[in-house]
């Protein structure tokens, strides 16, 4: 057990770094504009991000569990640890990262070292969602912002009560985002445990808990220290454009990227497009920056904007080819380092 | 929140108060310019007295409006441009205050022949500070109706100008004052009408300003 929790910490580092990177995408504009108070902004995303880890994180990490079923805790370590450590030192040097590509590139490294298959069915079905991500932003972008500036347009409301139902909405969006960001992105933190580590469900009374939940649950708490410990200095970054949107275009934003988030993570959306015979949306942990730029550049094409900044388009695939890469190669050399130096079996 | 929601509401109902007090004001001026020069001088008197009183109501409204802001409005750059704009909207009542005070000290003569143009400037004034109040209240209440108000405040900022040009060259080259003396008081009495509808211009610029930053 208490190797159990050694082994976990980089999960638990990776959580922690998505809490405190990912809050402002949610939160950074309303918490910026000081429409929202940083210490109400962080309750609501740790509550919801628990909710939403705990309750539909499931779907996200079946598929992760598909490209690579880790079995040992040493090499789940290795994963997390690999995908972690990419994150950070691509953030250090200011390149376009997400944990999720990083989670992915590490698995077919822990695949390659293992020689387990790598189903390329999956992968290519989760390479395609990161494309797909910041383009269905962009395009629920567009419909959200053209719906709501009809509503608007021609509505007759005070200036104060405006911003008094902006404010609600972007409480309310931002319950939303942190629920869909628990349940999209837990799969990166928590989801290559899932197979290697061995708890008693919770009896609870009136519910089990299963370990999955346990693990996911524990992910999430470490999101929601990531929110409180470091996530109002990224807030208060000033200099990165996505931070400093109005607080009526921040509600379209966080709105349009927390849909898509929740679209990628949805099991009962999943189920009922199966109900309805309609081609189903594969459940995949998606990038939460990604699609905050896709939803700003829909917003600008919906307001006429031509000049879409395509070099941060390319840096965004420059990401997708360079994040798995390196996660790949550091946890293919980690792997062997924890195999051969440090004794464990890692697979 | 739900203590947001009812100041918000009593917030918009001072700031409508404070604009109605600002266009009374105005239509007191013009019916005061139009007694002023017909001699009436108690009915002028008389008007002084309620514009004086209006300004002072408008400041106290002013201030309370200023430390509802700070108190219940937790938007900085809202409450800033809020605050701004109502500073502005104020320089109007104290600018028709002071011309109020300065007719009533210093009792320009103006030659008959340009009384008909004093009237006019000051009606062109007045309605091009009212379409700026209703650019304001449809800045607080309807935004797509502030660029319409706008453009009458241009408009009407516009034929000010053109009569303050023509009463210009009426007192210095139209023969009718002698007095170098009386022909600055009353060019400068011309163009102190005519600066409220510049005042108005410039808010209305600060106003596009606010309602495009306010676009979704």
């Amino acid at each position: 057990m208490d190797m159990t929790i050694l082994y976990i910490t980089s999960g638990l580092f990776l959580g922690w770094s998505l809490g405190a990177n990912d809050a402002a995408n949610i939160f950074g504009t309303a918490v910026g504009a000081k429409v929202v108070k940083f210490r109400t902004a962080a309750i609501i995303m740790s509550v919801f991000v628990i909710i939403g880890a705990v309750a539909s994180g499931s779907g996200a990490s079946h598929t992760l569990g598909k490209l690579g079923a880790i079995t040992s805790l040493a090499g789940a370590f290795i994963v997390a640890l690999t995908a972690g450590v990419t994150v950070f030192a691509m953030t250090k040097y200011g390149l376009p990262v997400s944990t999720s590509q990083a989670i992915v590139g590490a698995i077919i490294g822990w695949n390659l070292f293992s020689s387990s298959p790598t189903s390329f069915s999956t992968l290519s079905k989760i390479m395609l969602t990161w494309v797909l991500c910041p383009v269905l932003a962009a395009l629920f972008s567009i419909v959200f912002y053209k719906i709501f500036k009809n509503r608007t347009k021609h509505m007759k409301m005070n200036l104060f009560l405006r911003y008094y139902w902006i404010r609600i909405g972007l409480i309310v969006v931002g319950a939303f985002g942190a629920y869909s960001l628990g349940a999209n992105n837990i799969a990166n933190v928590m989801g290559v445990f899932t197979n290697s580590i061995e708890l008693q469900p919770l009896d609870l009374y009136f519910f089990t808990i299963s370990k999955t939940q346990i693990l996911f649950f524990l992910g999430a708490v470490a999101i929601a220290v990531g929110i409180f410990t470091y996530s109002k200095n990224v807030m208060s970054t000033v200099g990165n454009s996505i931070y400093r949107l109005s607080p009526a275009t921040a509600l379209i934003v966080v709105l349009s990227s927390s849909f898509v988030l929740f679209l990628f993570a949805s099991v009962s959306l999943q189920e009922l497009l199966i109900s309805l015979n309609l081609p189903t949306i594969p459940l995949v942990p998606v990038s939460s920056s990604q699609a905050v730029v896709g939803s700003i550049i829909g917003i600008g094409l919906a307001k006429g904007d031509r000049n879409i900044n395509f070099s941060k388009l390319k840096r965004i695939s420059f990401g997708w080819l360079l994040t798995p890469t390196l996660s790949l190669a550091l946890c293919y050399v980690s792997l062997f380092f924890m195999q051969n130096v440090f004794m464990q079996s890692v697979f | 929140m739900n203590s947001i929601f009812k100041k918000s509401i009593e917030l918009n109902m001072k700031i409508e108060k404070f604009l109605d007090t600002i266009s009374d004001s105005l239509s007191l001026f013009e019916k005061q310019i139009g007694y002023y020069l017909s001699g009436d001088e108690a009915a002028f008197n008389e008007t002084t007295e309620r514009i004086v009183a209006l300004e002072s109501d408008a400041d106290a409204l002013e201030t309370e409006i200023k430390v509802t802001l700070y108190k219940f409005m937790l938007l900085p750059d809202t409450r800033a441009d809020v605050l701004s704009l109502v500073k502005s909207l104020d320089n109007i009542i104290d600018d028709t205050e002071e011309i109020t005070k300065d007719f009533h000290i210093q009792k320009p003569q103006f030659p008959k022949e340009v009384h008909h143009d004093i009237m006019e400037l000051t009606t062109n004034m007045t309605k091009a500070a009212d379409a700026i109040l209703l650019a304001a209240r449809a800045f607080f209440n309807e935004v797509h109706l502030v660029s319409a108000h706008v453009n009458k405040v241009k408009f009407f900022e516009h034929e000010t100008d053109i009569l303050e040009d023509k009463l210009g060259d009426m007192i210095f080259n139209g023969g009718i004052v002698d007095d170098l003396a009386v022909k600055l008081q009353l060019h400068n009495f011309v163009g102190k009408i005519a600066s409220i509808a510049d005042e108005a211009e410039l808010i209305s610029d600060k106003l596009t300003i606010f309602t495009i930053k306010r676009e979704v």
